[in-house]
Protein backbone atom coordinates (compact mmCIF):
# COMPACT_ATOMS: atom_id res chain seq x y z
CA UNK A 1 0.00 0.00 0.00
CA UNK A 2 1.45 2.94 -0.89
CA UNK A 3 1.25 6.48 1.30
CA UNK A 4 0.72 9.88 -0.71
CA UNK A 5 1.09 13.48 0.21
CA UNK A 6 -1.90 15.61 -0.22
CA UNK A 7 -0.36 17.84 -2.73
CA UNK A 8 1.62 15.05 -4.49
CA UNK A 9 -0.25 11.72 -5.63
CA UNK A 10 2.09 10.79 -8.50
CA UNK A 11 4.61 9.63 -6.04
CA UNK A 12 4.58 7.99 -2.78
CA UNK A 13 6.00 8.61 0.47
CA UNK A 14 6.22 5.36 1.83
CA UNK A 15 5.13 2.01 1.07
CA UNK A 16 3.29 -0.38 3.72
CA UNK A 17 4.24 -3.78 2.82
CA UNK A 18 1.76 -6.14 1.95
CA UNK A 19 0.87 -9.10 0.60
CA UNK A 20 2.71 -12.45 1.87
CA UNK A 21 4.85 -9.75 3.90
CA UNK A 22 2.19 -8.98 5.72
CA UNK A 23 1.66 -10.59 9.28
CA UNK A 24 -0.91 -8.31 10.97
CA UNK A 25 -3.96 -7.34 10.88
CA UNK A 26 -5.41 -5.40 7.74
CA UNK A 27 -6.91 -2.68 9.91
CA UNK A 28 -3.71 -2.27 12.08
CA UNK A 29 -2.06 -1.27 8.82
CA UNK A 30 -4.96 1.21 7.80
CA UNK A 31 -4.46 2.78 10.98
CA UNK A 32 -0.52 2.92 10.54
CA UNK A 33 -1.23 4.10 7.10
CA UNK A 34 -3.53 7.15 8.27
CA UNK A 35 -0.80 8.22 11.15
CA UNK A 36 1.82 8.34 8.46
CA UNK A 37 -0.24 10.25 5.83
CA UNK A 38 -0.69 12.49 9.39
CA UNK A 39 2.78 12.55 10.83
CA UNK A 40 3.53 16.52 8.94
CA UNK A 41 -0.15 17.41 10.35
CA UNK A 42 0.67 16.57 14.08
CA UNK A 43 4.09 17.93 13.99
CA UNK A 44 2.79 21.47 12.87
CA UNK A 45 -0.05 21.38 15.69
CA UNK A 46 2.45 20.51 18.30
CA UNK A 47 4.46 23.22 16.79
CA UNK A 48 1.97 25.48 17.04
CA UNK A 49 0.81 24.49 20.55
CA UNK A 50 4.58 24.85 21.71
CA UNK A 51 3.83 28.61 20.32
CA UNK A 52 0.68 29.06 22.37
CA UNK A 53 2.34 27.72 25.42
CA UNK A 54 5.69 30.14 25.10
CA UNK A 55 2.73 32.99 24.73
CA UNK A 56 1.07 31.60 27.50
CA UNK A 57 3.95 31.70 29.73
CA UNK A 58 4.98 35.29 28.70
CA UNK A 59 1.07 36.39 29.84
CA UNK A 60 1.88 34.59 32.99
CA UNK A 61 5.10 35.81 33.85
CA UNK A 62 3.25 39.34 32.76
CA UNK A 63 0.80 38.63 35.48
CA UNK A 64 3.11 37.55 38.20
CA UNK A 65 1.02 34.06 38.48
CA UNK A 66 3.03 31.65 41.08
CA UNK A 67 5.98 29.93 39.55
CA UNK A 68 4.66 26.37 40.48
CA UNK A 69 1.92 27.12 37.61
CA UNK A 70 4.48 28.42 34.99
CA UNK A 71 6.51 25.37 35.78
CA UNK A 72 3.37 23.47 35.06
CA UNK A 73 3.00 24.96 31.78
CA UNK A 74 6.72 25.08 30.91
CA UNK A 75 6.35 20.74 31.34
CA UNK A 76 3.75 20.47 29.70
CA UNK A 77 5.92 22.47 26.92
CA UNK A 78 8.69 20.22 27.24
CA UNK A 79 6.83 17.12 27.05
CA UNK A 80 5.95 18.56 23.52
CA UNK A 81 9.38 19.69 22.38
CA UNK A 82 11.03 15.84 23.27
CA UNK A 83 8.34 14.19 20.56
CA UNK A 84 9.58 17.34 18.24
CA UNK A 85 12.78 16.59 18.66
CA UNK A 86 12.11 13.12 17.50
CA UNK A 87 10.50 14.10 14.40
CA UNK A 88 13.03 16.06 13.22
CA UNK A 89 15.79 14.00 14.12
CA UNK A 90 17.47 15.61 16.73
CA UNK A 91 16.74 13.35 19.55
CA UNK A 92 19.28 11.80 21.42
CA UNK B 1 -11.72 3.07 16.89
CA UNK B 2 -9.13 1.09 14.72
CA UNK B 3 -5.29 0.87 16.61
CA UNK B 4 -2.27 1.19 15.21
CA UNK B 5 0.96 -0.57 15.74
CA UNK B 6 1.82 0.74 19.70
CA UNK B 7 4.95 2.80 19.79
CA UNK B 8 8.04 3.48 19.65
CA UNK B 9 8.28 3.26 16.07
CA UNK B 10 12.23 3.33 14.90
CA UNK B 11 14.06 4.28 11.23
CA UNK B 12 16.85 2.40 10.36
CA UNK B 13 18.59 2.50 6.92
CA UNK B 14 18.48 -1.25 5.21
CA UNK B 15 20.67 -3.09 3.15
CA UNK B 16 17.44 -5.13 1.78
CA UNK B 17 15.89 -3.75 -1.39
CA UNK B 18 12.93 -1.58 -1.63
CA UNK B 19 9.83 -2.08 -3.57
CA UNK B 20 11.33 -1.50 -6.89
CA UNK B 21 13.53 -4.36 -6.87
CA UNK B 22 16.54 -1.76 -7.32
CA UNK B 23 19.71 -3.25 -5.36
CA UNK B 24 21.38 0.13 -5.52
CA UNK B 25 18.72 2.43 -3.57
CA UNK B 26 18.71 4.12 -0.43
CA UNK B 27 15.77 2.55 1.78
CA UNK B 28 14.46 3.28 5.35
CA UNK B 29 12.44 0.87 7.26
CA UNK B 30 10.50 1.35 9.64
CA UNK B 31 9.63 -0.78 12.63
CA UNK B 32 8.62 -1.21 16.22
CA UNK B 33 9.08 -3.96 18.88
CA UNK B 34 5.70 -5.90 17.60
CA UNK B 35 5.88 -5.12 13.94
CA UNK B 36 9.19 -5.26 11.71
CA UNK B 37 9.04 -3.28 8.33
CA UNK B 38 5.44 -1.85 9.09
CA UNK B 39 6.53 1.13 6.31
CA UNK B 40 9.22 1.91 3.84
CA UNK B 41 10.54 4.69 2.11
CA UNK B 42 12.95 4.26 -0.84
CA UNK B 43 15.02 6.39 -3.09
CA UNK B 44 16.25 4.75 -6.99
CA UNK B 45 20.00 4.89 -7.41
CA UNK B 46 21.40 7.49 -9.64
CA UNK B 47 23.58 5.92 -12.35
CA UNK B 48 26.94 5.52 -10.67
CA UNK B 49 29.66 5.92 -13.79
CA UNK B 50 31.45 8.92 -13.15
CA UNK B 51 31.44 10.10 -16.56
CA UNK B 52 27.76 10.21 -16.22
CA UNK B 53 27.47 12.37 -12.89
CA UNK B 54 30.19 14.90 -14.25
CA UNK B 55 27.82 15.51 -17.12
CA UNK B 56 24.78 15.36 -14.99
CA UNK B 57 25.56 17.53 -11.64
CA UNK B 58 22.06 18.80 -11.34
CA UNK B 59 20.07 15.47 -11.35
CA UNK B 60 23.02 14.49 -9.01
CA UNK B 61 22.39 17.41 -6.59
CA UNK B 62 18.73 17.35 -6.69
CA UNK B 63 19.14 13.18 -6.01
CA UNK B 64 21.39 14.29 -2.54
CA UNK B 65 18.46 16.72 -1.76
CA UNK B 66 15.57 13.78 -2.42
CA UNK B 67 18.07 11.40 -0.09
CA UNK B 68 18.13 14.06 2.39
CA UNK B 69 14.22 14.80 2.07
CA UNK B 70 13.40 11.00 2.56
CA UNK B 71 15.30 10.72 5.71
CA UNK B 72 13.36 13.50 7.31
CA UNK B 73 10.82 12.11 6.08
CA UNK B 74 11.23 8.86 7.65
CA UNK B 75 12.00 10.28 10.97
CA UNK B 76 8.76 12.14 11.46
CA UNK B 77 7.10 8.96 10.32
CA UNK B 78 8.93 6.95 13.16
CA UNK B 79 7.66 10.11 15.68
CA UNK B 80 4.40 9.88 14.78
CA UNK B 81 2.90 7.46 17.45
CA UNK B 82 4.51 10.41 19.97
CA UNK B 83 3.29 13.10 17.90
CA UNK B 84 -0.04 11.79 18.30
CA UNK B 85 0.38 10.60 22.15
CA UNK B 86 1.79 14.56 22.57
CA UNK B 87 -1.59 16.00 21.31
CA UNK B 88 -3.68 13.88 22.92
CA UNK B 89 -2.44 14.22 26.47
CA UNK B 90 -1.89 18.33 25.76
CA UNK B 91 -5.73 18.43 25.06
CA UNK B 92 -6.36 16.00 28.17
CA UNK B 93 -5.31 19.15 30.27
CA UNK B 94 -8.07 20.79 28.81
CA UNK B 95 -10.47 18.62 30.24
CA UNK B 96 -9.00 19.71 33.83
CA UNK B 97 -11.63 18.92 36.79
CA UNK B 98 -10.44 21.35 39.44
CA UNK B 99 -10.06 24.90 39.30
CA UNK B 100 -10.88 25.72 42.72
CA UNK B 101 -8.21 28.67 43.06
CA UNK B 102 -7.76 31.37 40.82
CA UNK B 103 -4.30 30.20 39.30
CA UNK B 104 -6.05 26.67 38.93
CA UNK B 105 -8.65 28.45 37.03
CA UNK B 106 -6.47 30.58 35.09
CA UNK B 107 -4.74 27.45 33.79
CA UNK B 108 -7.74 25.37 33.44
CA UNK B 109 -9.55 28.27 31.01
CA UNK B 110 -6.40 28.96 28.86
CA UNK B 111 -6.33 25.05 28.07
CA UNK B 112 -9.80 24.28 27.90
CA UNK B 113 -9.89 26.96 24.44
CA UNK B 114 -6.77 24.90 23.55
CA UNK B 115 -8.15 21.72 23.67
CA UNK B 116 -11.47 22.61 21.80
CA UNK B 117 -8.67 24.44 19.28
CA UNK B 118 -7.03 20.91 19.14
CA UNK B 119 -9.63 18.11 19.75
CA UNK B 120 -10.91 18.17 15.86
CA UNK B 121 -7.73 17.19 15.23
CA UNK B 122 -7.51 14.03 17.35
CA UNK B 123 -11.16 13.41 15.98
CA UNK B 124 -9.42 12.49 12.37
CA UNK B 125 -7.95 9.60 14.35
CA UNK B 126 -11.45 8.48 16.05
CA UNK B 127 -10.83 9.60 19.16
CA UNK B 128 -13.97 11.49 20.50
CA UNK B 129 -13.68 14.12 23.14
CA UNK B 130 -15.32 11.72 25.96
CA UNK B 131 -12.28 9.70 25.49
CA UNK B 132 -9.92 11.54 26.47
CA UNK B 133 -9.07 11.34 30.18
CA UNK B 134 -10.00 14.68 32.41
CA UNK B 135 -6.63 15.44 34.75
CA UNK B 136 -6.42 18.23 37.14
CA UNK B 137 -3.83 19.96 37.73
CA UNK B 138 -2.63 18.51 40.77
CA UNK B 139 -2.53 14.80 39.00
CA UNK B 140 -0.61 16.15 36.52
CA UNK B 141 1.95 17.57 38.62
CA UNK B 142 2.12 14.05 40.01
CA UNK B 143 2.27 12.37 36.28
CA UNK B 144 5.36 14.83 35.53
CA UNK B 145 7.13 13.93 38.62
CA UNK B 146 6.56 10.28 37.70
CA UNK B 147 7.41 9.93 34.27
CA UNK B 148 10.94 12.09 35.28
CA UNK B 149 11.86 9.36 38.00
CA UNK B 150 11.16 6.76 35.95
CA UNK B 151 12.97 8.02 32.79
Amino acid sequence: MGVYSSGDESQPIAWIPSSEERTYELKEEHANARLIANAPVLLNAIQAADAELTAMLRLFESESLPQRARLRVADIRNDLRVATAKAIGEAP
Amino acid sequence: MSQHTPGPWRVYKSDRFGESGNKHADVWLIESDTRKAMAMLEVWALNSSPKWRRENRAAVLEHRETISEVKANAHLIAAAPELLAAVREFVSYGRCRQANTAERKMLAEHFAQLAKQYSPLLERFGVAPHQISQVDFDELNGRVAIAKATA
